[in-house]
């Protein structure tokens, strides 16, 4: 839930903006290319002031250049060193007891009798599965519906891709706000039954009037967008810290197979229009099994953040909040 | 440090000390601008297959001299033509070799260079395949990041997406090669 996500999020639909524009003036794929290098380039002298994050540091035990970094940030944001160093002696030297207790408490267990645990964890399994298959799902109809607004007859691909992107950042900023009061699943929910009811309607109105085929398109982005950002925040709250990075790596990994997968099918079948519109249906159909499946799945609004993965009932758990 | 101080630092976390350096002053905001930018990079780089590789109407282009008593006649998909004589029986059905391409609304794009229409229109799809197979690869990232830290791993990243495309960008541009090697 943190505004950097938000932020990051944002900045894709910037950059849908950006390439819009550069294409526009461009005319020519190559120099599209080279243009798209320049802006690389032009990023490129900030890669030599990065900062590196702190957490990690203390988490590698650098507490050198833990200091140097922390510093540094104090004489940027003109704060005076005598209060945080204190803090920070003390936070150092009590890591490095941690370090030395968390050391011997490890429980001893064999590599291989950790993964047969982990993989015959069902909560966590089914949680993975259900995960990486709403990825999948939701990637897939949302690269084929962003795809499809530069690809439709009659109507201009630059604005249509201009107009897609604020509506995709309007439909990230929507669910972000609204989690926070009614939970992450109904959100999803709310935005998967827009997204079939337009996946439907699409190839009925392929004929009609164009602002009523825009109308649509645009309508199945929102949705669409929406729902990959209520996938985003809800997914890493479903695992707890231990296994959150491979629970993620696992979402992304699927959600790009979906993504791969759908200009290929669309590449195939594009001179088909009825195969095309069979093809509508099916991605309906998928979108109606993930909402079943997400009904499936523990709602994680003002559930305490788990630490590690539960094996038995009587272990403790860090406790802390999320909003 | 007296027992008073002890207490009153028992749950002070990393998160207490970047406060009491400022977690949202300026160096955080300075930061937070540039790091905006590679997102960017990232939506423009995803939607690049839909003007680089757009697919521009095309017209079938039958080359050749006129042959007195053959006419031709193209077929609506624009893949194929039918060779008539004069008394409109069709001799043979040839596929399509060359098309003319509307340059209006995208310009020159890697569908007309590589002409990958009709039988190759499948072909089409491997460029944004190319680059979902690249995106992929952030399942390993999160574990590079945590061995290396993020700093090095923007720094590697970026050289990654770079340096290759710089080469073959200028292999394309200033050498001449035959549509395959494309």
């Amino acid at each position: 839930m943190t505004f950097a996500g938000i932020l990051a999020l944002l900045g894709f639909t910037c950059g849908e903006i950006v390439v819009a524009a550069m294409a526009y003036m461009c005319r020519h794929w190559l120099l599209l290319k080279w243009t798209i290098s320049l802006y690389i380039l032009a990023l490129v002298p900030y890669l030599f002031f990065v900062p590196e994050s702190p957490h990690w540091l203390l988490t590698k035990h650098r507490y050198d250049e833990l200091e140097v970094l922390l510093r540094q940030i104090a004489r940027c944001n003109r704060r005076s060193n005598s209060k945080w160093f204190q803090y920070y002696r003390y936070v150092v030297e009590s890591h490095r007891k941690e370090k030395d207790i968390n050391r011997r408490n490890k429980i001893k267990l064999s590599f291989f009798s950790k993964i047969c645990r982990f993989l015959t964890h069902i909560p966590t399994m089914s949680k993975l599965l259900i995960s990486g298959l709403l990825g999948f799902v939701t990637l897939l109809i949302y690269f084929k519906v962003s795809y499809n607004l530069g690809a439709m007859d009659e109507i201009d691909p630059y604005l249509n891709i201009i107009i897609g992107a604020i509506v995709e950042c309007i439909g990230y900023i929507i669910p972000s706000l609204f989690m926070i009061r009614f939970g992450r699943k109904p959100i999803f929910i709310l935005f998967l039954i827009p997204t079939v009811i337009c996946l439907l309607i699409t190839p009925l109105v392929d004929f009609q009037n164009r602002f009523i085929i825009i109308l649509i398109a645009q309508l199945g982005k929102f949705a669409i967008s929406g729902a990959v950002c209520v996938t985003y925040i809800y997914v890493p709250e479903l695992f707890p810290t231990s296994i959150r990075a491979t629970g993620m790596g696992f979402f992304i990994l699927f959600s790009r197979f979906g993504s791969t997968v759908g200009p290929m099918i669309d590449a195939a079948i594009s001179h088909d229009r009825s195969l095309m519109n069979y093809v509508y249906y099916l991605y309906a159909l998928l979108t109606g099994f993930c909402i079943f499946l997400v009904l499936l799945l523990p709602e994680t609004r003002n559930v305490p953040l788990a630490d590690k993965i539960d094996y038995n009932t009587n272990k403790n758990q860090k406790q802390s909040l999320n909003t | 440090m007296s027992s008073d101080d002890e207490n009153s630092l028992k749950n002070v976390t990393l998160e207490d000390v970047i406060e009491e350096c400022g977690s949202c002053g300026r160096f955080q905001y300075i930061n937070f601008f540039f790091l905006v930018f590679f997102p960017i990079a990232s939506g423009i780089c995803n939607f690049y297959y839909v003007f680089g590789a757009a697919t521009p109407s095309y017209k079938c282009d039958i080359v050749g001299e006129p042959v007195p008593g053959i006419h031709f006649e193209i077929l609506s998909t624009q893949c194929s033509y039918l060779k008539k004589n004069d008394l409109n029986i069709t001799i043979g059905e040839y596929p399509c070799t060359q098309w003319i391409y509307d340059r209006t609304i995208f310009g020159k794009t890697f569908t007309e260079e590589a002409n990958l229409v009709c039988e190759n229109s499948f072909r089409r799809s491997y460029i944004s395949t190319m680059l979902q197979l690249g995106t992929m690869l952030i399942f390993f990232v999160g574990r590079i990041t945590d061995t290396i830290g993020r700093r090095r791993s923007i720094q590697l990243l970026i050289g990654i997406v770079f340096i290759p495309s710089i080469i073959t960008q200028t292999l394309l541009q200033f050498i001449s090669m035959p549509i395959n090697y494309k």
